[in-house]
């Protein structure tokens, strides 16, 4: 098993009553991956999001985050009903909000009583710092705070809002108050930062920057694998948006409900599922953001992901993800039957 | 046209005519019943409300003026009521919005309670409690503190969970979430909803006076209004009235000050500073 994995979604399906969202989605995440998921509207993409957040528990299969205590050197994976296991072992199954995953949300809400600055701080200071600590030594927590103040004002510069770090949100515009929301999470330094169409409400400029914000990160990443170390970013962003998929992410995931259920035996449709796989582009923030160098990928996308129409191309790659994973359970299965013997 | 608006001074202008067309109205009206009746006392004139001020602000034989005694009296009942209603209500208002089992305990009996009107409750009272301090006290609780739990658990349950989450990713134990995210959100909210209730209080308080009470703004307006003297009932719910706006008023500000975000619009008392301030400097430039 491949040490550089972050995140493990196994077989994850969901349904909302007699909706069916989510089938079989089965999907590693590797460090320092900056992966796009796109689909057509209502297809379950904001769903999985929170999946791997963690506010939602799917009705069957799991997903698996890397835990921030590593005392095994093993890799073996946690059960859930082993609670005892669960501090040391290295992947900690997602049943709630962690540490390990940071969301920025399509709604980007903030605490309303607090400044753009404050807004960012308190991250770190529920972080680091105890209610017992606040209050039993306020020298010492003072001296914190001041240091929380200077981190959050550094990643504010980072978003463009250092002349707005007093304001209160009501009194900045929808994408000043996203950029605080973006900022909220960087500071946290997440494993995985999760991204529900964060550019959305966002005009055309202050979309351009942001997305270049993405790249720079990339590009920490590629420098700290270049100097042997960890690269320190990995994004996970649902956009409806094909050509930003394509520029911010090394890693197109296609989730859709429009493929060929009945040829693989089911009776009714069940869900939308991963249909394309397949890695992008990587730009960096120097590079002039022309989307036509990239338009041949953006209709093939088109087809295989959004298009209603029979496509060849996405019936071929599902049959061979079920064929591997028939593989693969025959394999185990061959596994116990040697064992018990 | 709906929803014009008018300046603040218009505003002040048509509001001071509206109480002198009533002053004058009032004035007629006890004029018109004194010519009928030339000793009543049921619609007095400015002069008999003379006497009635002079009677409750003069000192009797104990050395303390009526109005003294019934305003100390019935403001300390009031204020013990209102404080536990309010250390109680916000309390198990936060418990019961966090944590649904104490939610399942507690709603039906809170729903209960604030559906029962205290005043028609007061014989439970006067058997549990007597007929002293104590049962106004508990008459207030009784009435103030089930609706003040509500709104509090109301305004917890409807925190954004999108929030809560976020602290929750960030690390955030389930005391912080309720003292470092939960409680600063809700606090000039449920001031707002305490500053509601200090109406329905008095009139808890008041009418539970006037039954049973030796002292007291109720007892007064009970005695006077007895021997029809409206000159000293009048005047004393005027009291009462300019008590409750002054009080929440105060509230309303201190709200302004301490909670700037929540407020649409600014303290007057700040806003004033801030005037004087500017004022002071343009008197030092010239």
């Amino acid at each position: 098993m491949n040490d550089n994995v972050l995140l493990k979604i196994k077989e994850v399906s969901h349904s909302f009553g007699a909706k069916k969202v989510l089938h079989d989605i089965d999907l590693e995440i590797k460090k320092g991956e900056f992966i796009a998921l796109v689909g057509p509207s209502g297809c379950g993409k904001s769903t999985l999001l929170n999946a791997i957040y963690g506010t939602l528990k799917p009705e069957r299969g799991k997903v698996l985050v890397k835990n921030g205590n590593h005392a095994l050197s093993s890799e073996e994976e946690i059960l859930s009903t082993n609670k005892t296991k669960k501090i040391s072992q290295k992947f900690l199954e997602v049943t709630r909000p962690n540490r390990n995953c940071g969301m920025v949300d399509q709604q980007y809400k903030l605490f309303e009583n607090r400044t753009a600055l404050r807004n960012v701080s308190i991250g770190p200071k529920l972080d680091e710092t105890s209610i017992p600590f606040r209050i039993f030594k306020p020298r010492e927590w003072k001296k914190i705070k001041e240091q929380h103040h200077f981190r959050a004002m550094d990643i504010l510069k980072k978003v463009g809002l250092e002349n707005d770090a007093y304001s209160l949100p009501r009194e900045l515009s929808g994408g000043m108050r996203q950029r605080v929301a973006i900022a909220q999470t960087l500071i946290m330094k997440p494993k995985v930062l999760l991204l529900d169409e964060p550019f959305g409400a966002l005009d055309e400029a202050t979309r351009e920057s942001l997305q270049k914000l993405l790249l720079g990160m990339y590009a920490e990443n590629r420098q700290a694998i270049k100097k042997g170390e960890d690269p320190p970013y990995t994004v996970f962003i649902v956009t409806h948006e094909l050509n930003e998929a394509i520029y911010v992410a090394n890693r197109i995931l296609g989730l859709s409900q429009h493929w060929d259920w009945r040829s693989l035996g089911y009776s009714e449709h069940p869900g939308a599922t991963i249909v394309f796989d397949e890695p992008a582009p990587v730009f960096s923030p120097d590079d002039q953001r022309d989307f036509m160098k990239f338009k041949s990928l953006q209709e093939k996308i088109y087809k295989i992901v959004i298009d209603k129409k029979t496509c060849k191309e996405r019936e071929e790659y599902l049959r061979m993800i079920v064929e591997l994973r028939n593989n693969k359970k025959h394999k185990d299965g061959e596994i116990d039957e040697e064992s018990q013997i | 046209m709906i929803r014009d608006t008018i300046s603040t001074k218009q505003r002040i202008v048509i509001g001071i005519f509206a109480v002198l067309l009533m002053l004058v109205g009032y004035n007629y009206l006890s004029y018109r019943q004194h010519q009928i009746e030339p000793k009543d006392t049921t619609i007095p004139t400015m002069t008999q409300f003379q006497e009635g001020i002079k009677q409750f602000t003069a000192v009797d034989i104990h050395g303390e003026r009526w109005i003294t005694k019934d305003a100390r009296t019935t403001i300390k009942r009031l204020f013990a009521g209102l404080s536990l209603s309010l250390f109680f209500g916000f309390g198990l208002g936060i418990l019961i919005g966090c944590k649904a089992r104490w939610y399942a305990f507690f709603y039906p009996i809170i729903a209960f309670a604030s559906s029962i009107a205290p005043t028609a409750a007061i014989a439970i009272f006067f058997v549990m409690v007597g007929t002293g301090f104590e049962m106004y006290v508990a008459m207030i609780i009784f009435g103030v503190m089930p609706i003040l739990t509500q709104n509090v658990c109301d305004e917890v349950k409807n925190f954004p969970i999108e929030l809560l989450n976020k602290a929750r990713s960030w690390g955030a134990t389930e005391m912080e979430l309720v003292w470092n995210i939960i409680i600063p959100h809700i606090l000039p909210r449920a001031i707002m909803s305490f500053c509601l209730q200090i109406g329905p209080a008095i009139v808890y308080l008041i009418p539970a006076e006037m039954l049973v009470g030796h002292d007291g703004f109720g007892y007064r307006i009970r005695l006077a209004s007895k021997l029809q003297n409206m000159n000293i009932v009048y005047p004393y719910l005027i009291m009462l009235a300019l008590f409750l706006i002054g009080f929440r008023n105060s509230l309303t500000e201190l709200v302004k000050i301490l909670f700037p975000w929540y407020s649409d619009s600014d303290s007057h008392i700040l806003n004033f500073i801030k005037w004087l301030k500017s004022f002071y400097n343009k008197l030092k430039i010239n």
